[in-house]
């Protein structure tokens, strides 16, 4: 899953996620690229603010059980009253789930 | 007096906003205007300096704790964006913090503006938007409509939160039926008093519709899918628990790539928490 990071976060080794380009739309340096510390003179010049680098941490997340899951979405059908129409709508529900299931997780 | 009259008699009555701003708003739209000049004008209010340097230097700038001056924050973010911050500090002091109803409090309310505005914000750079400096305002302000309601009509108010409890609806169909006027349209005649650019009063009128007619409009776009998207999160509280599915033709005017919602997810939910303090707390 990309992140997204700003410049203050640039660490030499990261792997981008997505190309980053300048408001031209020209390519500035290529997805999957491992940063080097001249990348970061690249972002600085352009006035990159903020890029995105593959998220290492994923594998961490929480499972959470199928019962879990399915008592959660029940709740969330109160909510959320509509189903998703595209990747965008299913990663806005994805997103209420998640939540929702963490909140379950602390309390 | 019903409920439109009274929010209207209100309104008109309302008083214009801080000085600080009105001051702002004049030197910024001076063409010869310098930022010696703005910088001046700014230092002269003491809290607001203290307090635009904390928001110049929060994360969603990428300044990071780099700006120490008004000079700086001029130099590094332009006049527009001082101009905002400052209307956004200026709008959050200007209503009160403590009229909660039931358990709906103006604190939490501010919260979920606050998400919205830093959503917006994110949604309009990943869309290649090259003016970003109302973004975060628009979401700010986008439910300023309820805040009146909060302010001048807050035993109505209540009867309309225990409408949205009672009915399981969303609190802009509870406020139409309930008091006939919705925030949209009260925020938006608020903003027709205070004079703001059409831009904000459009975002305003139209961020749960998501469209203005035909127009392209990527502003209220993005204001619209923010505000669902600080639902989804639980990003302070909108009145309602509702989660209302986009407009579908908004995906057309901001195209978000896949895996764009968890990808911003963490950076919106640490710069959220910064900004709070920083506005709502410190």
């Amino acid at each position: 899953m990309p992140k997204m990071l700003e410049l203050i976060d640039f660490k030499v080794g990261m792997e981008l996620a997505s190309p980053i380009k300048n408001k031209y739309g020209q390519l500035l340096i290529p997805e999957g690229t491992k940063l080097e510390e001249r990348h970061k003179t690249i972002l600085l010049t352009w006035g990159i603010q903020s890029f995105y680098i593959k998220d290492e941490e994923e594998n961490y997340e929480v499972q959470y059980d199928e019962e879990t899951i399915s008592s959660v979405k029940e709740i969330l059908k109160k909510r959320i009253n509509w189903n998703f129409r595209n990747n965008n709508e299913e990663e806005l529900y994805n997103l209420a789930l998640t939540e929702l299931l963490k909140k379950r997780n602390t309390n | 007096m019903n409920s439109i009259e009274n929010i209207i008699h209100n309104i008109n009555n309302l008083q214009t906003l801080p000085t600080i701003y009105s001051s702002i708003s004049e030197a910024v739209s001076d063409p010869l205007a310098t930022p010696e000049k703005l910088s001046k004008i700014i230092s002269m209010d003491q809290v607001s300096s203290f307090k635009i340097l904390k928001v110049a230097n929060s994360p969603f700038y990428g300044f990071r704790g780099r700006i120490d001056t008004i000079s700086q924050a001029i130099l590094y973010l332009g006049f527009s964006e001082i101009k905002n911050i400052i209307f956004a500090l200026s709008i959050v002091s200007f209503f009160s913090k403590n009229k909660a109803i039931l358990n709906f409090r103006p604190v939490d309310l501010w919260a979920h503006s606050i998400g919205v505005g830093i959503a917006t914000r994110i949604i309009g750079s990943s869309v290649g938007e090259k003016n970003l400096e109302n973004y975060f305002l628009a979401g700010i302000i986008h439910d300023i409509g309820k805040l009146l309601f909060f302010e001048f009509i807050s035993g109505d108010y209540e009867k309309v939160l225990k409408f949205v409890e009672g009915n399981n609806c969303s609190i802009k169909e509870a406020e139409t039926e309930v008091l006939g006027i919705d925030h949209c349209r009260a925020g938006q005649l608020l903003a027709e008093k205070w004079k703001l650019p059409p831009s904000f009063n459009d975002a305003i009128l139209y961020h749960h519709a998501g469209v203005k007619g035909d127009e392209q409009n990527k502003l209220i776009a993005s204001v619209h899918i923010a505000d669902i998207l600080a639902r989804a999160l639980e990003l302070g509280n909108a009145g309602d628990n509702l989660i209302p599915q986009p407009n579908f033709k908004v995906w057309e005017i901001i195209k978000l790539p896949g895996g764009f919602f968890p990808s911003v997810r963490d950076k919106l939910i640490e710069d959220f928490n910064q900004t709070v303090r920083l506005m709502l707390i410190e």
